[in-house]
Parts: C-alpha cells; structure tokens; sequence
C-alpha cells in the first residue's frame, strides 16, 4: 500500500467515503467518487481497500466495458465469479472505468456514456438484488453528466465523494510525433506512433472562444471545419482524447455538409488518431480506410503517407505484422516520392519496431538508425527520442545491456525535455525492465512504479497495462501473491480492453499459476 | 387465440420467462390493442372473482424516462393504455403534466390529481425574512424525523430547520437526515474521543455543505439565470420549455399549489443562488 498523503478536504471525503462503506457493509448503498487524477484515485482505492480487509470486509473490483456498458451486467458478471459476494458476506465494490467510456455518438445511436446513463435510469430497482456497498468512480465531468442524464439513479445515491488532484489537464506536450516503444518479458513490443498535424498552435481558449463565436453567428460557416479539427488537435496533444473526438465528429459533419472531401479526409483521419489513442484500435481502422478512399480521390499524398502510417500502426498494435509492414512500406514510398522527410523518419521508426516484434534485431537496428540519423538532421526531438528509445529495446533485446541503458537514458533525458509523457511512461518501463534482467530489484520496481504514475497522469490504458504487467511479476518473485494478483488482474482487464488477447491469457495463466 | 401467447393462461400459470414472454406479448398484441386490453379484463375479471376484491393496477417508474418516450407513451397509446376495464394508477412527475400536449391527452380520459409538495410558506410569505412557517405542515414532517432518530440524538430545533430545509420533499428531508448521521460517524471517526454528542448546528452545517453541492451539480452554470427568474417572479419565463421542466423533475425547482400553481426553488438551490449573489 503506497503511504496517503492527503490535505483536509481530501481526507474528510476519504474518511467519510469509509465510514459509510464500514456502516454498512451488507446493503446496497451507492456511493459515487469523484476525481480527475489516476494516481490519487489509485492510492485512495489501495487504502481503502486495505484498511476494509482489515476490518474483515471483502473487496472486489469490476470494470464497466466498452461493449455493454451496464452496471448491473458488471456487478452480476462480478457476483457470478466471487461466491462471497453471493453469500452476502461483508464487501465492498469498487466499479473503474466510467471516464474511458466515449461520450461521442460517432456511427452508433447512442454514445457509451449514453448507453451507460441510460441503462443507470433504468436498472435501479435491479440493484436491489446487490447487498454491498458501490464505489462508483467517475471523472468530473462523467459525474455531471450522469446527474443530468439519469436524474433517477442520481437521486438514489448515497453519498458524492469530491477528490481533487492533479488531473492531466495541466500537461502539454510539445513534440509532434509520438513513436514510443514499450516492452513488457519477452519480445512483445508495442510500436506506438501518432502523426499529429501542427497547423495550428493557437491557445486552446483561443481557438473555443471563436468557435463560439462564428457557430453564433455564422452556423454553417465552413470554417467551422478547420476550426473544430484544430481545436480537437490541441486537445488531443493534452491527451483530452474524449474532447478532441468531440470536435472531430463536429468538424466531420460540416464537411459532409459542405460536401468538403479535404476536410472529411482529416476529420475521419482525427478521429481515428483519437480512437487509437484511447486504445480502441478496432474502432480506428474503419475510420482510416475511408480517410485513405479519400485522400487516394483527391491524390492528397501528405494525407495518404500520413494514413498509411497510421493504420500500419493500428495493425502493428493489434499485432498483425505483416499487415503493419505492408502499410508502413507504402507510407515510406509516398512520403520518399514527395519528399517528406519528417514523416519518413517516422515511418522507418515504426518499421524498426515491427521487425523487433519479428524478431530481427538487426534489421530493427538499421531502421532505427536510419530515423535517428533523419530526426538529428531534422532537429526533431521526438523522432529522436523515439529512436534512441527504440534502440535501447533492439540492444535489449540482443543483450547488449550497457549499451541499451545508455540509449534509454538518451531518450528519457529528451522526453522529459520536451514533456512527451506517453515516451517517459515507455522509456521508464523499459529502463526497469532492463533492471530487472540486471538483476537489480528494487530499482526495477520503482521504475515501474514512476511509469504507472506517469501512464496514470495522461490517462492512457496502454502505458499503464505493461508497467502494471511488470511489476506484477516482481511482486510474484518477491511472493507478494495478493500484491502480484491486482496487479496481473489490473493489467488483464485493460488488456482485454484494448483488445490484445495474447496479453490477456498471459496475465490469465499468471494468475492461475498464483492460485496453483 | 391462434397465435402468439396466451395471456391469460401465462398469469393464471406461472410467471417466468419474463423476457420472452414481454417479447411475445409484443408480437401477438402489436397489431391488436383491443384483444389486448380483452386479455387484461379477463384477468382482472378472474382475480376479481378468486379474491372478492376489486383490481387496481398500479404503473409506477414512468418518471424514469426522457420526457419525449413519455410524450410517446401517452400522446400516441392514450386509446389502448385507458382502454382496459380497471382500474388503473400511473404515477407519473409533475413536470410530464406541465408539457401541454401530454396534459390534454391525460385529461381527457383520466383524472389528474396533484400530490403537491407539503408547502410551509405561502407565495406572499415565502420570500419575506423571519415569516411564520405553516406550522401544521412542519410539526408533520417533523413526526416523521422524530420517529427515525431518537430524541437524545438531535436537538428539537435542529429538526425543525431540516423540515424546513428539505423545501417539503420527503425524500430530501431523509437524505439531509441521513447526511446528519454520516457527517457524525466522520465526526467519531476522525476524533474518536469525542464525548456523546448529537446532530447539532455544526453537523448540520456540514451536510447542508455536502447536499447543496450535490444539487449544484447537474444544474450546470447555465441555468443559473432562469433560476434566479424562476426565484424572482414565482415562476418561470416559460414553464413548458424543456430546459425549466428539468429542473423541476431534478427538484431543484418546486411546484407549489394555492388557487393558482406558483414556483420557487429548492430551500438548499435558493441558497447556492445567494452565495453567488444572484437573489
């Protein structure tokens, strides 16, 4: 349990959040936190929880899903699994992932959060079958919403909880291309890269307050296109994957409004960064092959390389290489023929990282090499960090170790330079993964520990999943088996999130080994 | 019948498969309303018969749903749901019957009765500082607090501003009640060696702190305006916009009744509102 540090208005809502759940431990009691910042929700849930199981509380933990978000479904999957539950011994229920519902409609009727609100509304009186507590977690924003939206379930709670921390909003990132790689116990690595277009550097509020503007006074202005694609771009760069989706769907239908191909081209490319981001890769990939049908049409060749790298990604995150490699080669080609030297550099990255995942460090090495030599060139830090990182796994996994810490260093010097936390997340976990091939424990932990606290400030599931993954297996070795099974069960259900099945059975058998 | 389910011989049997059966219910009856509401009579008739005693149906929850499926509900199915020979009970908010086209098709087949919010003040009195409450009303709601928490746990005062303070929503007075108890529970949790003590000034200063902000929440800024109108005139610019009849579903708006309807708002929103110096 990591030591709480709390200033009084976080304490008195945490202490009061735990009297009610210990007044009653065997009724249904709805009790909602509130709270923008991972991390503390992550410590206030793991003291909770510890000082509950002291007091002979069980707790348990269930996620609401993507594809069905019910409450109800999650409790009843959650109560069919753990016999205490159904026995009615004293539990508490702790319920993530209200805030990675999408609140965007994109092709569905409803949104998630719609879905979910409504399903709230509506399966009230079908909690009643739970005998224990609820701690449902919810963003700010997500808690606004759902007391709008299912005034009824609102009404039946028993309690908010208000924490306040250090949400992401605050962060910026500077560089304009992500291309990070993580490594988790053997060759899995994941190659994550996001081309972002940097049209526009205008202050956020800047950029809401015209749009404001021009949709009072000129609704269909076709401005409103670039202007909502920006907008959504600025947000995304502050990782606010949820509001830049939503200004990507605007600027998507004023361009079908206004039959502007260019501007559906980048909304729908948007939006698939966005989804991709928030690790929905499966949603992402129809996205950029309409992108690509249109850019293709209007022989768009910046759009086209930039399109084709991005599903090369999509498919190397999914794990379909030889698919990645197909894309990632006609990136390369189209971004050679007019001349795009940044988005080559890129692309030869995310090449780099696919014949890692096939096990041709060699090979990975001479592409990296390549994009460092083109990032050095170029002044661009990111590409650079992304190689020197990407390097440091290839010399990893050759065991050449003094050489691969060196790079990793390299790389987190710079992404801590230019604020790139998605790549301090990847650099920090992959520095402790080298720990602990060197044998040295404890480092090997906190470093995993900082990339869990970095991965949480951003709000991104695929950073957290592996240092999570990793850590588990140094509590595993050093037979902390309740410590080690969170942390395997926490990985799994982002895993499973994120819908990399592969990773899921391995966080599965380690799980059954530790039963075992 | 030559297809689809038999509803009467389903409730006179056993009473499972829920979800099926609804499904079927839906296909048999779609097209057939009146063999529907025949099916209902029939029932009704049996149990009549079984028991000695009249039916009465209860259709409680429809306040759950988004204003348009109510709307649709009743505007579009006003024949088929009065059509049944029984006797019948929709409980329903009052912000359903304030949409004008949802009242006229009620009234014309049903009768409407208003439970109105127990009202402690008059609209001339209500905003006048140190008015006299109606003091029948508060010594009512105030029984029922007596009854839930024992007299050695609260000063007398303390459940008179409780009363008062739940604008005459029952449901509101039990949830500043239950806020009581916890702000005392976080009191012994944090400061275990504090001798007996009750619901007193301070602890209901806390909770009063936590509910009003649970009612700021889904208001939004926004609304503040029309609240402050709402607040300022009795009623609101206009009551049937979507925007007004949620806030009043969300109470933070209530309806009163004297020889006219009248509005104010919620004693804890009427609060927010004056922090923000807007009444």
């Amino acid at each position: 349990m990591s030591q709480l540090k709390l200033d009084t208005t976080n304490r008195r809502a945490f202490r009061k959040l735990v009297v009610a759940i210990k007044t009653q431990p065997q009724r249904l009691n709805l009790l909602l936190a509130v709270c923008d910042d991972l991390n503390l929700q992550a410590q206030l849930i793991d003291n909770y929880e510890t000082e509950l199981q002291d007091a002979g509380i069980g707790t348990y933990h269930t996620r609401l899903s993507h594809k069905r978000p019910s409450l109800k479904a999650a409790l009843l999957e959650l109560v069919e699994r753990e016999s205490a539950l159904r026995a009615g011994d004293p539990a508490v229920v702790t319920v993530l992932n209200a805030g990675e519902l999408l609140g965007v409609r994109l092709t569905e009727e409803k949104s998630e959060q719609e879905k979910f609100f409504f399903s709230l509304q509506w399966t009230r009186e079908a909690l009643r079958q739970f005998n224990f507590p609820i701690v449902l977690w919810l963003p700010d924003d997500v808690a606004t919403r759902l007391a709008q939206r299912a005034p009824d379930f609102w009404s039946w709670r028993s309690g908010v909880f208000e924490f306040a921390g250090n949400s992401n909003r605050s962060v910026s990132m500077s560089g304009n291309v992500i291309g990070s790689t993580l490594i988790t116990g053997d060759n899995n690595v994941i190659g994550d890269s996001n081309i972002i277009n940097f049209s526009s550097q205008i202050p956020i509020a800047d950029l809401e307050q015209q749009i404001a503007t021009l949709t009072k006074a000129s609704p269909e202005s076709p401005l409103l296109i670039t202007l909502h694609n920006t907008l959504g771009e600025a947000y995304e760069r502050k990782y606010r994957y949820q509001d830049a989706l939503a200004q990507y769907e605007r600027a998507l239908k004023h361009a079908e409004f206004h039959d502007d191909k260019n501007g559906q081209a980048r909304s729908l490319r948007n939006i698939g960064d966005a989804l991709q981001d928030f690790g929905r890769l499966d949603q992402a990939v129809p996205y950029y092959r309409r992108a690509l049908v249109l850019d293709q049409t209007l022989q768009d060749w910046d759009g086209q390389a930039a399109t084709l790298n991005q599903l090369g990604n999509t498919y190397c995150l999914l794990g379909q290489h030889s698919q990645a490699i197909d894309f990632y080669q006609q990136s390369l080609e189209t971004a050679r023929k007019i001349g795009t030297l940044q988005g080559a550099a890129n692309v030869l990255g995310n090449l780099g990282s696919v014949y890692v995942s096939l096990g041709q460090h060699q090979q990975a090495i001479n592409f990296y090499q390549q994009s460092l030599k083109i990032a050095r060139e170029m002044e661009s830090r990111q590409i650079e960090a992304n190689a020197l990182g990407n390097l440091g796994n290839a010399y990893c996994l050759l065991g050449q170790h003094s050489q691969a810490i060196d790079f990793y260093r390299q790389a987190l010097e710079i992404d801590r330079e230019i604020e790139n936390l998605r790549g301090e997340a990847a650099s920090l976990n992959n520095l402790g993964w080298l720990y602990r091939l060197l044998g040295q424990y404890p480092q090997a932990i906190d470093l995993f520990q900082q990339a869990l606290e970095v991965a949480r400030k951003i709000g991104d599931g695929r950073s957290e999943a592996y240092p999570l993954l990793n850590k588990a297996l140094m509590l595993e070795q050093f037979g902390d088996i309740s410590g080690a099974r969170s942390h395997y069960e926490a990985a799994k259900a982002i895993f499973s999130d994120l819908g990399l099945q592969d990773l899921v059975k391995r966080c599965e058998a380690a799980i059954q080994a530790l039963e075992e | 019948m030559s297809i689809g389910v038999d509803l009467y011989n389903f409730f006179t049997g056993k009473l499972q498969k829920e979800r099926k059966f609804r499904e079927e219910v839906k296909e048999t009856y779609e097209r057939s309303v009146s063999d529907f509401s025949k099916q209902i009579d029939l029932i009704a008739a049996d149990i009549s018969s079984a028991t000695g005693c009249k039916v009465l149906v209860i259709i409680d929850d429809l306040d759950k749903l988004d204003l348009a499926v109510v709307k649709s509900i009743f505007q579009d199915n006003v024949n088929a749901l009065f059509s049944p020979n029984i006797r019948v009970v929709f409980t329903i908010p009052i912000s359903v019957i304030r949409e004008p086209q949802i009242y006229s098709s009620l009234v014309s087949r049903s009768k409407i009765i208003l439970l109105p919010v127990m009202k402690f003040f008059s609209k001339e009195t209500a905003h006048v500082e140190q008015a006299e409450p109606i003091e029948g009303n508060v010594a009512m709601l105030a029984k029922i607090v007596e009854k839930r928490l024992p007299e050695h746990l609260i000063e007398p005062q303390i459940i008179r501003q409780i009363v008062l303070l739940s604008g005459g929503v029952l449901r509101e007075m039990v949830r500043l009640c239950y806020q009581c108890c916890q702000e005392c529970l976080l009191t012994l949790d944090l400061e275990p060696d504090t001798p007996d003590f009750k619901i007193d000034d301070v602890i209901l200063a806390e909770a009063v702190k936590a509910v009003r902000n649970e009612y700021a929440r889904p208001i939004g800024t926004q609304r503040f305006d029309l609240l402050a109108e709402t607040y300022r005139n009795f009623r609101p610019p206009n009551a049937e916009s979507e925007e007004f009849l949620e806030l009043l579903h969300g109470l933070s708006v209530l309806e009163y009744e004297n020889d006219d309807l009248w509005y104010d708002l919620h004693p804890l929103v009427a609060d927010l509102l004056r922090r923000q110096n807007r009444i």
